[in-house]
Order: C-alpha cells, then sequence, then structure tokens
C-alpha cells in the first residue's frame, strides 16, 4: 500500500524544496497535497486522509500546532520550523519529530526512518498521540499569556492605538477611565475594573480604588511620617497618592 | 521647601548661639548679677533682628527663600518675642523702659546682630547652593552614563531582533533552494540579503543615516520577504528626491516595517500591502508605514524590542537636533498606521552644509 502524505508551509519555495528532498529520500511517497496555510492544511488532511503531515509551526490563520491537535487521532505529524527555542525543546522532550530549516538531507533520510518504522506498526498513530501533541502546546502557550497590550482611542476621526507600555497611569472618571500618557490623556470606556483583570498584574499596579500605575514609569515613591504614599512619575508632573491598602506593595522599593 | 524650612532653622540656631555667648561675656564684663536680665534682653533683640533682617535679606537677595515659609517663620517668631516679654516681666524687669534708657546699648547689639544674621544667612545659603550643585552635578553625570549603557543595550538588543533566527534561517533556506531551481533570483535574493546585513551593521554602530539611505535597507529588507511570500506581499516606498539627504537617527524604520510583517501580514492568510512614505511639511518630516494586516489587536504580542528602541530615540534629542514621536492608528480598511514625526531642523542636520 502507498503512503500519502501532506506538506504545509507559508513560504512555497520551502514546500518546493522539502518536496524535492522528499522526491530523493523517499521515491515511493505519494505527495497528495500541499497548503499554504493552516485552514488549507486541515480542509487537505480532512478530503485526502493522509497517513503522513509535516506541518510547519508558523503558519498564517491556523498555527501548525493548532492543526496538529485537530488532526492527531489520523495522521502521524512531523512539524517544521526556522527556529524556535520553545518549540525545539519541546520536541525533544516528546515523541514527535521535527526538522529544522534549512532541512538537511541527512536529517530528513532519518526522520523518514522514524515514519517508515511508525506506519509499519500501526497506518492510525496511536491514542495517546493527540495528548502529546496538547501537552507540547501547553508547555509553548505558557510563554505569552493574553494581557491587553493596546487600547484603542478615538482620535481625531481615526482610532489611535496606545501600547500599553506607554501608559503612566490610568485614572477612574465616573464609569471611565483615562489614559494617561507621558504626553496626552484619552478617555475609554472601559472601567478601571475592568482593566485592572485585563492588565498584567507585573507591570500594573493598582495604588488607589480610582488608579493603576505602570511601574516601570514610576520615578520615586515618597513616604510621609504619617504613612501615607506618593509617587512620582519619569514623564508627568502630577503626584499620585497610594492609598493605604496598597502601600504594600511598595514596602521593599 | 524642607530644605528652606531647615536653612531658615539653622540660621535662627546661629543667632541664638550667637546672643548667649554675647550675654555670657556682657554678664563676666560689665554686671556679674543680671546674667538672666541680660540672656533674655539680647534673646529678644536677637529674634527681633532676625525676624525683621531675614525677610529683608530675603526681599533684597535670596530670592531663593520661598515666600511662605518665611512669612511662617515671622509670626512664629513675633509671638516668641511677645512671650518673652511676658518673661522678662515676670523676673520684674520692664524691658521695655530697660530698652528706653539703655537704648544705645540695644542699637549696638542689634546691630550686632544685623551683621551677625547677615552673614550666617550668606554662609549657609551660599554652602547649600554648592551641595545643591555638586549633587546636581552627580546626578547629571550618573543619569548619562545611565542613558548610554541603556542606549548601548538597546542597540544590541535591536541588532539581535533585526537578524532574528526565524529571518535568517528562513531567508537562507530560500536561498538554498533557489539556487537549484530559480539561480537568477537566488542571486538577487543573496544580494538583498547581504546588502541588508551590511546595512543593519553600519546603522548598529552609527547613530545617524539619511532617509535615502534607511529607504534603501528597507527596499532590500521587503524584497526579501517579497521572494519569500510571493504573492501576499505587495510593497511601495515613496520617498521624494528632494527628501533623500535628510539626516534621520538610524534604524528607525526597519522595527516598523518588520512589525507590519510579522504582526500584520504573516498572521493573514490573503496577506496584504506595506507602503512606505514620506513628506515634509514645513519643518515636520512625516514617515508613514501603512499595512493591510490583521492588526496589533488581534496577533496577540506586545511591541517588540525594536518599537522601544524607536520611541526611545525619538524621545531623547539626538546629536543631529532630531526630536520626535511615533504613534499608532488603525488602518482603513484593516491593518495598522505608524507614523514617525521629526521636527527638523535643517540647518543642523542636512550633511552637505555641515
Amino acid at each position: 500500500m502507498q503512503i500519502k502524505a501532506i506538506l504545509a508551509d507559508d513560504e512555497e519555495h520551502l514546500i518546493d524544496y522539502l518536496e524535492s528532498l522528499l522526491g530523493e529520500v523517499w521515491p515511493q511517497l505519494a505527495i497528495c497535497g500541499r497548503a499554504k496555510n493552516g485552514h488549507e492544511a486541515l480542509e487537505l488532511i480532512e478530503g485526502r486522509r493522509p497517513h503522513l503531515a509535516f506541518l510547519d509551526v508558523r503558519m498564517p490563520g491556523v498555527c501548525g500546532m493548532e492543526v496538529a491537535r485537530r488532526v492527531a487521532k489520523s495522521c502521524w505529524i512531523v512539524f517544521t520550523t526556522a527556529y524556535d527555542h520553545y518549540a525545539v525543546n519541546a520536541f525533544e522532550s516528546g515523541a514527535l519529530d521535527y526538522l529544522i530549516k534549512p532541512v538537511s538531507r541527512e536529517r530528513l533520510e532519518k526522520a523518514v526512518e522514524r515514519a517508515k518504522k511508525q506506519l509499519a506498526v500501526s497506518l492510525n498513530p496511536p491514542w495517546y498521540f493527540s495528548e502529546i501533541v496538547e501537552r507540547l502546546m501547553g508547555k509553548m502557550e505558557q510563554k505569552h499569556q493574553d494581557f491587553l497590550q493596546w487600547i484603542r482611542v478615538q482620535h481625531g476621526g481615526g482610532v489611535k492605538l496606545i501600547s500599553v507600555e506607554e501608559v503612566c497611569y490610568f485614572r477612574a472618571e465616573d464609569k471611565y477611565t483615562v489614559v494617561v500618557t507621558g504626553g496626552e490623556e484619552s478617555l475609554i470606556s472601559k472601567s478601571i475594573r475592568e482593566l485592572s483583570e485585563e492588565l498584567d498584574p507585573s507591570k500594573f499596579w493598582r495604588i488607589h480604588r480610582g488608579a493603576i500605575v505602570n511601574v516601570s514609569q514610576i520615578d520615586k515613591v515618597n513616604r510621609s511620617v504619617t504613612g501615607r504614599g506618593s509617587i512620582r512619575l519619569k514623564e508627568r508632573r502630577e503626584l499620585l497618592v497610594v492609598s493605604r491598602p496598597y502601600l504594600h506593595l511598595f514596602k521593599q522599593m | 521647601m524642607e530644605r528652606k524650612r531647615k536653612t531658615i532653622f539653622r540660621i535662627l540656631l546661629c543667632n541664638v548661639v550667637f546672643n548667649t555667648v554675647l550675654a555670657l561675656l556682657l554678664t563676666a564684663a560689665v554686671n556679674k548679677s543680671a546674667l538672666y536680665a541680660n540672656l533674655i534682653l539680647l534673646q529678644c533683640i536677637g529674634i527681633i533682628v532676625f525676624s525683621v533682617t531675614l525677610p529683608a535679606l530675603h526681599l533684597i537677595k535670596f530670592k531663593r527663600l520661598e515666600r511662605q515659609p518665611v512669612i511662617v517663620m515671622t509670626a512664629v517668631l513675633a509671638s516668641i518675642w511677645l512671650i518673652a516679654l511676658f518673661a522678662s516681666r515676670l523676673y520684674g524687669k520692664d524691658i521695655l523702659s530697660f530698652l528706653r534708657k539703655e537704648y544705645a546699648f540695644a542699637v549696638q547689639i542689634a546691630i550686632f546682630n544685623v551683621i551677625f544674621v547677615s552673614v550666617a544667612a550668606y554662609v549657609i545659603i551660599s554652602r547649600n547652593k554648592i551641595s545643591t550643585a555638586t549633587t546636581l552635578t552627580e546626578q547629571e553625570r550618573n543619569k548619562r552614563l545611565d542613558g548610554d549603557r541603556k542606549v548601548a543595550e538597546m542597540s544590541l538588543r535591536l541588532l539581535q531582533a533585526q537578524i532574528e533566527p526565524h529571518f535568517l534561517f528562513n531567508t537562507l533556506s530560500n536561498i538554498l533552494r533557489l539556487l537549484d531551481t530559480d539561480p537568477d533570483n537566488g542571486r538577487a535574493m543573496l544580494v538583498d540579503f547581504m546588502g541588508y546585513l551590511r546595512m543593519t551593521l553600519a546603522g548598529s554602530r552609527s547613530l545617524s543615516t539619511t532617509l535615502g539611505q534607511e529607504a534603501e535597507m528597507m527596499g532590500a529588507y521587503l524584497n526579501i520577504f517579497k521572494m519569500r511570500m510571493g504573492e501576499r506581499l505587495r510593497y511601495s516606498i515613496e520617498i521624494p528626491d528632494n527628501l533623500k539627504d535628510i539626516a534621520i537617527p538610524s534604524m528607525l524604520l526597519q522595527p516598523l516595517v518588520e512589525n507590519a510583517i510579522s504582526h500584520g501580514l504573516q498572521p493573514k492568510v490573503t496577506g496584504g500591502e506595506i507602503s512606505v512614505r514620506a513628506q515634509k511639511t514645513g519643518e515636520i518630516l512625516r514617515i508613514d508605514v501603512c499595512d493591510t494586516g490583521v492588526g496589533f489587536g488581534n496577533s496577540g504580542g506586545g511591541l517588540g524590542t525594536g518599537i522601544g528602541y524607536v520611541r526611545e530615540k525619538l524621545n531623547s534629542k539626538s546629536p543631529d537636533g532630531n526630536r520626535g514621536r511615533l504613534t499608532f492608528m488603525e488602518n482603513e480598511p484593516c491593518g495598522v498606521r505608524a507614523t514617525i514625526e521629526l521636527s527638523h531642523d535643517a540647518d543642523k542636520s542636512d550633511p552637505r552644509r555641515r
């Protein structure tokens, strides 16, 4: 029986390259489809039912990892990646195979040997295969949690994007919030409570019922004899008051 | 504020000590029995003089002493003097009648005091000024050293971001393939890659470049991506010829273009367009990098190292007189428009006129 495979990579020349190398190393392999993004890869795997899929980790639409997670029950997977420190570390500990671009002939031969052996045992991957992919994804996702990064504000007929790193502090104003940067203030409709849940708590500290400060923008923290605290910022002239319940944040400063 | 209060107290303390010594001397030399009377008399004179001299000095010369603490101090001292007056009555000596009798003596003491307070104030305040000046210069120096170190760290990290491994290895993989199947394009890509690397390394070593050079570098960079992404990337660079010689801080555009590609176009299945444009209105040089990608909010991840570097560069006044800002707007109908605005002093920064 002929083994079928699909290739997925958003860069056409790289897919060509892999296909021609595979043609030399494993001439009996039937390449039954090429995908330029994650969606196409999923469709191809669904429609053509290959035994093996070579997936680029970084692809537009749906990334290679996500594709693998969805199809792990039906086909064997070999990942390709240009350089991904985390990914490579993760792969090395797992049962999945990976190729680093540019793919060398020797490395591809090894991968092919391994795939042939696995396919000889079973054309379908074992039941725990999807679990391995799942665990791998968990490992790779830890490094970027989804905190709020951009704030959209109305600005002269357009929408301005303010990076949270630029923000000096947020100040509550009724149900709205004033976003204060070094040069200007803008009003957004999010409440300060919603913001405090969405911002990275290691970079943004609540210092008052109605204020959140960007820690990297703090110049100096003053504590008065009476135990009240005030913050001087690097790019603003006004002082921010730290109310008593939040003073402990600055104990070690 | 704190400091000024301290200065006034110090002068007052000197004055009190001075008058105490004077009172002791007087007691020892003239009338041995009247230590308390002398002490009270001299301190009273001293305090009156002090409360008049210091505000007077302030009006004449020491503008640095803020008005409010001086007024407060005067009020406090006046009340102390009143208390002293009552105290002297308790001792059975009417200080006013004594002053009336011995006014010549009191005037002498007062003159002594005026001189003393003035000298003490002068010495203490100028010493303060010197120490403030020293701390200021020290702070300034530390700040500068800190700034230098930060810039060095930043440019190192920027360099790492510019020859980021993904970019490096994907590009090399493409070249490897093209050299087999399409040697002409492979060679062209290699030339662009070498050009980009060379300009990146040169840029990381110098503070400023010209808009024309920066545009050329972006041309090479975008050519490489065009080769890799094919139909998914279209780009245009429009820099008017008369702006090409304008000096700008080096490495401003690459982080913006890189951002547009990696956060805008690469995650988008259909790809899109990047345009780099420059225009000058009056003294303001404006450079736009627009993309029609997925937009920042949708690609995850925040500002890269590169953007932080650009902002840092624009915030600090560069040696050639540029200062500017970076803003991001949503592009219509999709994507992001990054805009750099540099207020540009043509006389200082045009390299041909230097």
